[in-house]
């Protein structure tokens, strides 16, 4: 059995804190005692045990610490969808609120007569916001649309008439109406399902692995993570007949890429405009 | 807080400096896998990994930057993510009927370590991975942890390690690992 002194000289040449003299001596000595060798082999082990727990501590701890997610060269067809419904709820919201302003307000500008007619010119202006492109836009295009003022947002529309009901985007909304929307909404013609999530939901809190990550596995949705029972939701929005799946945990929301069996963290949405309508989506569903 | 004092509060094992410095990068550190073919999960492990060799090399006090931060850990985001690539392209080389070799003992034995530290109660976890994996002196030990001196840090260290090897000794012996 290793004497204390030994212990303590396996402590520093395992470190790497012996002098070079030093290591040369224990070395030496290390090589006639077949007891220090397998001392040094059990030490040596254990501390690769605690440097293996700390890593793994560590990086659950940075993994716990909110950040923007990147913009990935390959932007996701779901964050593409995403995108294009905060883009379409800006541009609905904008006309939303130019109608509003048209219909208690006679003394109009002089630019707000001209918009019945005016949407071929106006797609000349705004390509940005009219384009079918629009449905995909990258970020520079989405800080473009929330910095338009609204009577360049109301451009975007067609000639609309009178009659045409127009409202700001709202998923809980489209629940009935999907078909009369204007053309360019087609991509949020959302379907929101009557009754809880389609998606069966489970939890695996044991792996070690995976502290708060997820996974779509022949049907099933995997949260990986110590989640707490009965404080997580899964919302669904449906979108030109592709769901678009969110999670609601602690006060944050997740959007939960379908593609690929790949498990993969969960990053908190930070996306002001898109928080609102979820927020907004998530009540509605909260009252009925 | 400026770079100095960011890594001097890293030197001495503040994890809050830690978690400023990963937020203040992520977006440079992860666009550069992102860019050369990675993923957003492989983007942040890599990240990751980068930011806990520089945290150990800093805490153990072998680190003397020469340059800014954040050039550093974007070299050893670089070196990593080259290996990480280097790593596919092997498998993807390899054949698929190859054999693969499962030394199960050594998993067993390298399980019941873990088991065993999990074990051990939060101040001792703390004493000991300061001291193994963070190489921490004594001294910061005894600051982070609030121990009256380094002899209360070192007599702590003492036990905890000396309780670790029991538990383990313990396991192996019980399974019939210990040579």
């Amino acid at each position: 059995m290793a004497s204390e002194k030994d212990l303590e000289l396996l402590d520093d040449y395992i470190r790497e804190r012996l002098s070079d003299v030093d290591r040369a001596a224990f070395e030496n000595k290390l090589s006639g005692d077949a007891d220090l060798q397998r001392e040094l082999k059990f030490q040596q082990r254990i501390t690769d045990g605690l440097r293996q727990a700390r890593a793994a501590q560590l990086k659950t701890m940075l993994n716990n610490v909110p950040v923007a997610a990147s913009v990935p060269a390959q932007t996701t067809m779901l964050a593409k969808v995403a995108g294009g419904i905060v883009l379409t709820g800006l541009v609905a919201t904008g006309i939303f609120f130019y109608v509003n302003r048209n219909e208690s307000a006679p003394a109009l500008e002089p630019t707000e007569h001209t918009l019945p007619n005016t949407a071929d010119s106006a797609v000349a202006d705004s390509n940005n916001t009219t384009s079918p492109e629009s449905a995909t836009p990258a970020p520079e295009n989405r800080a473009t649309a929330k910095s338009s003022s609204p009577a360049k947002g109301t451009s975007a529309t067609p000639a609309t008439s009178p009659d045409d009901k127009i409202k700001a985007y709202n998923p809980a909304d489209e629940q009935t109406a999907t078909e009369s929307t204007a053309p360019q909404a087609s991509t949020v013609n959302a379907a929101i399902p009557d009754n809880g999530p389609s998606v069966t939901t489970e939890i695996d809190r044991t792996n070690s692995k995976y502290t708060f990550h997820y996974q779509f596995k022949d049907g099933k949705l995997m949260l990986y993570g110590a989640f707490e029972k009965n404080l997580y939701e899964i919302l669904e929005i449906f979108s030109d007949n592709k769901r678009t799946t969110f999670l609601f945990y602690k006060s944050n929301y997740y959007l939960l890429n379908e593609q690929g069996e790949d498990i993969k963290a969960l990053a908190p949405i930070r996306d002001e405009a898109l928080l609102q309508k979820l927020s907004e989506y998530r009540k509605n569903q909260l009252g009925k | 807080m400026n770079e100095k004092e960011i890594f001097e509060r890293i030197c001495k094992g503040d994890e809050k400096a830690l978690e400023f410095l990963y937020k203040k990068y992520y977006r440079m550190m992860t666009k550069l896998v992102i860019t050369n073919s990675g993923t957003e999960d492989e983007a942040r492990d890599i990240y990751q990994d980068a930011l806990i060799v520089f945290w150990q090399k800093a805490t153990s006090g072998k680190l003397v930057l020469t340059s800014k931060i954040s050039t550093y850990i974007y070299s050893i985001c670089q070196n990593l993510w080259r290996k990480e690539l280097d790593r596919k392209k092997r498998l993807s080389n390899e054949e698929k009927d190859s054999p693969v070799s499962l030394d199960t003992e050594t998993a067993e034995r390298d399980k019941i370590i873990l088991q065993c530290i999990e074990q051990l109660g939060d101040t001792c976890k703390k004493v000991l991975m300061y001291y193994y994996f963070d190489e921490m002196s004594m001294q910061d030990i005894a600051d982070v942890l609030g121990f009256a001196n380094t002899d209360t840090a070192k007599t702590k260290k003492y036990k905890c390690k000396k309780k670790l090897d029991d538990l383990v000794k313990a396991l192996y012996s019980e399974r019939d690992f210990l040579d």
